[in-house]
């Protein structure tokens, strides 16, 4: 027997899972991704889906996300990789001694310097607010246009 | 022709009293005869015109209640082509009366109906609030002017606006003109274009008024305002700002009116 509408109740579970993607604290997130996976967040975010769990026998909220990170792979002229870096490994840099290559083909050693991305990359909240006022700019301007039509 | 324009935001302290006392100021001096309806209970706007509460009889109350009609409830102003209705003494109370009205929504559009003859333009300063009295000047009118300051949420406050009009003006089916968005405590449109940084703006950049209003808006409570800035001082930036709105204003409608 049914006491409310469901729509009502998904609607709610939505805005509670949109509050707590607003307030999330990113600077943690990052530290824990670093620490955790080696791995640095780069760019968009993009949140996919939401739901309340249980975890543990208590209510958990489970919030995925696809992420971008910044690979860096090392391959050989014989196709084998040597290494695999994520752009939060090492810091900013990656000096990589190519010695013992390039002596074995006689030609002196080169330094190849990985330097990130210089430009500055907004904070995840404030990518996530910019991406929702395209979309209140969007809806103004549509609103606009109806009224004025 | 009589204009009707409404003067609203959601938002609170964005400069809608400022907006509508002074613009209607700044017509007036330029000798079109101007109407404002104070619909804001607080009064604000009467005060800022010097129309004190305890200084009138009949208000907006009076008139939407039927008890009086139109000549009763008109004040005149210091200036010579601006009157004011203010709001009265239980507007709140009068709300709740219409609510029970089927056609609540159209009383206010009814009763001002007959000034429409006698002046050139009437302008609504509106409360803050999905109220009533909102939703009437938005059914009244004939076109919106959205006062904004520049911050963090003003975005999400002309969505909020724009969209309850929208649904206002639907139910009874009547277009509605923008006036435009003008935005306050600003000097120069760059200032808008600086905040925007990555023009996110651009897509109601038209709506936006040339003209921005330097200085934050005028506060009764705290200023003390009891005149438009027009006559306390016309050659201050406010002022010259309100003056070339008016301007705007009447070049646009006189190249509308051309162009019918």
């Amino acid at each position: 027997m049914k006491i409310t509408d469901s729509d009502t109740i998904k609607n709610s579970e939505t805005e509670l899972i949109d509050g707590l993607i607003g307030e999330l604290d990113w600077q943690v997130i990052e530290s824990i991704l670093k620490e955790k996976y080696n791995l640095k967040l780069h760019d968009d975010v993009e949140y996919t889906s939401g739901d309340i769990i249980v975890h543990g026998k208590k209510i958990a909220y489970k919030l995925n996300f696809d992420v971008r990170v910044t690979l860096s792979l090392l391959v050989g002229r014989d196709g084998e990789c040597f290494d695999i870096k994520a752009s939060g490994s090492q810091g900013e840099e990656d000096i990589l001694d190519m010695t013992t290559a390039n002596q074995e083909d006689g030609r002196s050693p080169e330094t190849e310097i990985e330097v990130s991305d210089p430009s500055p990359v907004p904070s995840p909240p404030l990518r996530q607010t910019l991406r929702k006022n395209q979309e209140v700019v969007s809806h103004i301007a549509d609103i606009i246009n109806e009224i004025n039509d | 022709m009589c204009n009707v324009i409404c003067v609203a935001n959601l938002q609170e302290k964005t400069g809608r009293t400022s907006t509508a006392v002074n613009f209607a100021a700044s017509l007036a001096l330029l000798e079109k005869k101007v109407l404002l309806v104070d619909c804001d209970a607080n009064g604000q706007a009467s005060f800022c015109l010097g129309i004190l509460s305890h200084a009138y009889d009949f208000g907006l109350d009076d008139l939407l209640s039927g008890i009086v009609g139109g000549r009763a409830v008109v004040r005149q102003t210091a200036m010579d082509f601006l009157d004011i209705i203010p709001p009265g003494h239980s507007l709140n109370e009068m709300e709740k009366k219409l609510a029970q009205n089927p056609d609540k929504e159209k009383v206010l559009s009814i009763v001002l109906s007959t000034f429409k003859e006698r002046y050139d333009y009437i302008i609504f300063d509106t409360p803050g609030q999905k109220n009533l009295m909102t939703i009437s000047a938005l059914v009244s009118c004939d076109s919106l002017m959205i006062p904004a300051l520049l911050g963090p949420r003003t975005l999400d406050g002309l969505y909020s606006l724009l969209g309850f009009a929208s649904d206002v003006r639907k139910k009874i089916d009547e277009p509605l003109k923008i006036a435009g968005i003008l935005f306050m405590d600003c000097n120069s449109l760059q200032d808008v274009d600086n905040y925007y940084q990555k023009n996110e703006h651009k897509d109601f950049k038209h709506a936006i008024c040339s003209v921005t209003i330097p200085g934050k808006p005028l506060d009764p409570e705290v200023d003390g305002a009891t005149a438009p800035s027009c006559l306390v001082d016309i050659k201050s930036d406010y002022s010259e700002a309100f003056l070339d709105l008016s301007f705007e204003f009447l070049y646009r409608e006189t190249r509308n009116e051309r162009g019918k």
